[in-house]
Order: structure tokens, then sequence, then C-alpha cells
């Protein structure tokens, strides 16, 4: 295929079938000219032409001046993440949902209009997280999560289906809200939008990802710009086969599961070397530090304030560092069991989170964004007006677990 | 093995690599591509999200299709053919009517710059990641044949050969294109508020027009 500009000369040179008498008469071979490597005789005709007319001297002025300030634009960066993305889908193929691929060079097209009719109902499911969050269901009693999908399956719909799941929970609850239930209509939507482009596709029982869990980035991403938490990421590593490359470095059935007496944290042992790696990485990277005792009830947690504008950035860093050790990444809006303590704890003294920040690093480097944290002011604390930064709706309050 | 060595390609034996499925293969050759690809996709679509799922469909497309590469051109040309295609289709989903460059035709009189063919688009987009917007509207005012020419060999270096192969054209033909894209760039510009230095001419009227639209400027 080749790409009109339109040009009614001829196709073949680009000169005008009219000559002009002027510069256009040239065409390509100004651009030689000012490349200086056009033909001595075609230089010559050019030149003796500018002697004569002033306004192609502007005109030659004006290809110089643009063709020199286009060429002296720096390139753009690609969007952080977009790497991620890329690579990941290339060389880590989604596990939960297999797709048949009907005709190979369709997949772009569908796939790029799966993106497109997700994006719509992420507002839906970013309603519902944050009407789940916000009417206190931090309590993981309760929910069910063998629930099956049944609205038509991909990586991206598993996410509506899973907003559905947990919108269904309050609606089990004989306290809940009825306004949820308008709500929970409102997630019809996207199993609609995505039934309608996917009919192809199969529907296998997501095994991979709970009831309740997001790992898709896109998900992840919309839901913690929307929300001002609390909502809760989990480090776990990638269930690895036998003799599979790395699986040494898994915590086995022998590792530790001693408590640290001092900070009532877990020891890490030599199983789990993963464990360090993700807190060097973090403390790198965030310079966050797990959370002390009094707060962490013996998980391995982290909280702070994230900013709504650096959720991408923040995002993307968690899946590269996760990435690199061979840790999966999930999102869920209620902790699960074991973390019910340590919320409630964050929750508690959530004016001791800290905020994080984040800082562009200078080039080249692997990493685009980095975050330092900063700690609330005090004074401004005991201020009556004083809200805390995700009820001022600029932040999402995120709670990261590492689990084994 | 379908691809054959090509000594004068850099990429040859990366892509012989990744055909074999090696990970690194794949991942380096991505990065090697990604900026060029990806800045491609920005300056002829204009918008960095529109831009990185015209990158994204690219090299997920390329990468799927690799053994079809048959080491004719460049590695280098093939991926960037696709990424032109999927511009080329992304700019098409987004024009309701047919292209205006199809309708209408390009002037240029002697007398001055080039005719303008503008596009159906006339929303501007107020966020662009701080780009320098009165380029990207100038660029996107341009025909797509003529914008893709530009954007090709003054913005991201291609030479004129491999950016006809690229487009499918001749080196005569894209060079004219480019010709005729940095007068009409340079109206555009300069209207938007731009100065060529070498425009001061006494003759002038016009003088600098305050910029219209750059309170879009992040």
């Amino acid at each position: 295929m080749t790409y009109r500009g339109n040009e009614p000369d001829n196709p073949g040179t680009g000169r005008p079938m009219i000559p002009s008498g002027h510069l256009d008469d040239w065409a390509e071979s100004i651009v030689d000219f000012l490349d200086g490597t056009a033909e001595p005789n075609i230089s010559a005709a050019i030149e003796a032409h500018l002697a004569t007319c002033p306004d192609c001297v502007v005109r030659l002025a004006d290809q110089r001046s643009t063709a020199s300030y286009l060429r002296g634009l720096p390139s753009v960066d690609a969007p952080e993440g977009l790497e991620d993305r890329i690579l990941g889908e290339l060389l880590f193929p989604s596990k939960v949902i297999h797709l048949p691929e009907p005709q190979e060079s369709r997949w772009p097209t569908l796939w790029h209009r799966r993106l497109r009719a997700w994006v719509p109902a992420a507002a839906a499911v970013a309603a519902v997280l944050v009407g789940v969050v916000a009417f206190g269901l931090i309590s993981s009693a309760g929910g069910d999560k063998d629930m099956t999908v049944s609205a038509p399956s991909s990586t991206v719909a598993a996410a509506p289906a899973a907003a559905m799941e947990t919108a269904s929970a309050p609606l089990e609850d004989p306290e809940g809200d009825t306004a949820f239930v308008g709500a929970a209509g409102g997630i019809d939507q996207p199993t609609t939008t995505a039934g309608a482009v996917g009919t192809e596709t199969t529907t296998t029982t997501a095994v991979a990802v709970a009831g309740d869990a997001v790992t898709d980035r896109r998900a992840m991403v919309d839901a913690l710009k929307s929300s001002a938490g609390p909502l809760f990421l989990t480090f776990r590593p990638t269930p690895t086969e036998p003799g599979e490359e790395g699986a040494g470095e898994r915590p086995g059935p022998d590792g530790t599961d001693g408590t640290d007496p001092d900070t009532g944290r877990m020891i890490t042992s030599a199983s789990d070397r993963w464990i360090e790696e993700a807190l060097n990485q973090l403390r790198e990277f965030t310079q966050l530090e797990p959370l002390p005792a009094a707060f962490s009830e013996g998980d391995l947690v982290f909280a702070a304030y994230l900013n709504h504008d650096h959720v991408s950035a923040f995002v993307d860093l968690l899946r590269s560092i996760a990435a690199s050790i061979r840790l999966d990444l999930m999102l869920q809006t209620e902790p699960d069991q074991d973390g019910g303590p340590s919320a409630a704890r964050i929750s508690e003294g959530a004016s001791e989170v800290p905020l994080l920040l984040s800082r562009v690093l200078p080039q080249p480097s692997v990493n685009r964004y980095t975050f330092t944290t900063s700690t609330l002011p005090p004074a401004e604390r005991s201020s009556t007006d004083f809200q805390l930064p995700h009820e001022a709706g600029t932040h999402v309050l995120t709670v990261l677990f590492i689990r084994r | 093995m379908a691809v054959t060595l090509n000594v004068r390609d850099p990429d040859t034996f990366l892509v012989r690599r990744a055909l074999d499925g090696e990970g690194e293969a794949i991942t380096e050759l991505y990065r090697r591509h990604e900026r060029r690809a990806y800045n491609l996709a920005l300056r002829t679509v204009g918008n960095p999200w529109d831009a990185a799922d015209v990158a994204q469909e690219a090299f997920i497309k390329a990468f799927r299709n690799l053994q079809s590469f048959k080491g004719e051109s460049l590695f280098s040309t093939w991926l960037h053919r696709i990424v032109v295609n999927a511009a080329y289709d992304h700019l098409r989903r987004q024009r309701p009517e047919p292209m205006e460059g199809e309708i209408l035709d390009d002037i240029c009189g002697p007398s001055g710059t080039a005719q303008i063919v503008g596009s159906s688009r006339g929303a501007i987009d107020p966020a662009t990641d701080g780009l320098s917007d009165p380029l990207r509207e100038a660029l996107l005012s341009l025909n797509e044949g003529f914008r893709f020419a530009v954007v090709l060999c003054d913005l991201l270096g291609f030479p004129y050969a491999e950016a006809a192969e690229i487009l499918g054209v001749q080196e005569g033909t894209i060079k004219s294109r480019i010709f005729r894209a940095r007068e009409a760039l340079a109206a555009a510009l300069r209207e938007a508020g731009y100065e060529s230095s070498c425009l001061r001419n006494p003759d002038d009227e016009e003088g600098v027009t305050p910029p219209s639209a750059n309170e879009d400027e992040a």
C-alpha cells in the first residue's frame, strides 16, 4: 500500500507538470540542495534562480530553518510501562485464560477493541470498589471466594467479573445498603460490552486469579486512580514447576516461619532470599520500609499514600520488581484473612502512614520514576481541618503485603 | 530457517535468536526499536495514549509474525512499516468521512506556500504530555502522506531510501513530500507564533500572532 500525498504532479519525480519557474520545479532536488547533495548543474540552476527571486529566497530559508528545527527536536520517552506491557504479553502470554485466536491477523484489532471496551467499564468497576471500601467492608468475613465466573472471560473481562463478585458480597449482607443494587447493576455493562466483542472466547474459570483479586495492569491502575483506598496489593512468589529455573530460590517447605521478637516481623531464611531482594528493591526505588510491629501484627507489610497522578508509575514499578524476582502482584479491595488485623491497625493509625512522592530519574535508567517518602507533618495532623491525603481525594491509601 | 542472515542488518542475529524463541533476543530487539517506533506513532497520530496503543499493537503483531520477515529489507524497515500501517489504520478509524486528501487538491502556487490540506480532526486534545503543541497541531494539519514522510525523515532521522521503502513509494516522492511538508509546517508554526529567524522580512506586515491555543501546553 502506498501512502498518497495527493500530489497532482508527476508521481514519479514529484515535479509539477507545469513548471512554475520557482522552487517547486525542483521540489525533491531542493531537499538535496539543502543537504548539499544535489547534482552540480541542478545546484547551479537553483542558485541562479535564487539570485533573482527574493520570494524563493524566503521560501528556501523557511525550508532550511524548519528542517533544522525538526531535526533538532529530541525524541520523546516511551511511556512508563509500555515495555512491560508489550514484553509481558510477548514473553509471558496470559496464563489464566486462553483465547482461541480465530485469525492471526485479527488479533491486534480484537485486543485493541477489548481494551477500548474495557475503559468505560472501568468507571463502573471503580465506583463499586469505592463503594465497597467506603462502606467499611474491610473484614474478609463473609467473602465467598469460590464464585464461578459466569461472564465471558478474557484477561480483561476477568476484572469486571471480579468486580461483580465483590459487589455480590454486600448484596448478601442483610444490612447492606440498597444503593449497591444500582452499582452492581451497572456492572452488567462491561460484561455485555466484552461479550459483544468476545463471543468467540471460551469461558474458563479463572484459577490463578482469586475471586476478588485484580492482576491486570490497566484494571489495577484504574482502581487505584479512582479510589481513596485502602486498597491492598500483595506480592506472592509465582508458583514454579519442579525443575524450573529459579525454583531453588523460592521458599520451600523448609522455609522458616520464625518471627523476629523485636519487630514482630518474619525472619527471612536462606530460602527466603527473594524476600530480601523485594525489600531491597522497594527500599531503593521507593524508600519504603516495612511497617513496625505496632501496625504490622506480624505481617510483612508496607503502607503509603500514593498520589493519583503517580499511580501508573508506581504500578509499573511494582510490576517491574515482581517480574525481576518472579513474583505475582495482585490488587484486592479487602485484605486477605491474615491481613485483617494489620489493615485495621493501618486504618487506625492512618496519620502515621507516609506519603509517596515521585521523582523523575535522569536518563538513562531502567526506571523512569523513583519515589521518596515523607511523613505528614505532625502540626498539620492536629489541626481540626486536617484531612488525610486519601480523604482529600488526591491520594489512595495503598497497602502492600509480601506473602510467601 | 526462513530468514537469511543479512550482513548489512545490525539486527540480523537478534532476529534469528528471537525466532528460536529466545526471550533475551526478543527483549533486546524490542528495546532497540521502542523509542523510534513510539515516536513515529506519537508524531503521526498526535497523542501519547493512542500512540502507545498503536505501538503496542504494532510490536505484538510484528513479533507474533516474525516468521514472515524474510530478511529482504532491514528488520527496522519491516518493523516500522508495521507501525506505519497500525498508525494509518488508527487514523482511518478516527475519520468519519473519507480522507480529505482524496477530495481536495493540494495546490502549490508560485506565490507562496503549499496550501495546507486540513484534516477532519478539529478538536484539540488538551492534555498532550508536555509536547510542543504548535508542532503537534501543525503536524496533524498535514495530509497523512506528507506527515509520515516528514516525521520519518526530519523527525526520526530515517534515510530517505529507507523511509521510501517503509512507505512504499519512490525516493523522489519522499523528498518531494518533505519539501512540501516543511513549507506547510513553516506556515503553521509561524501562525502559532513560532518565528523563523530568516523570516524577518521588513515587507511582512503580519508580525507575530499571539499563540492562540497554547493554554493546552502542559
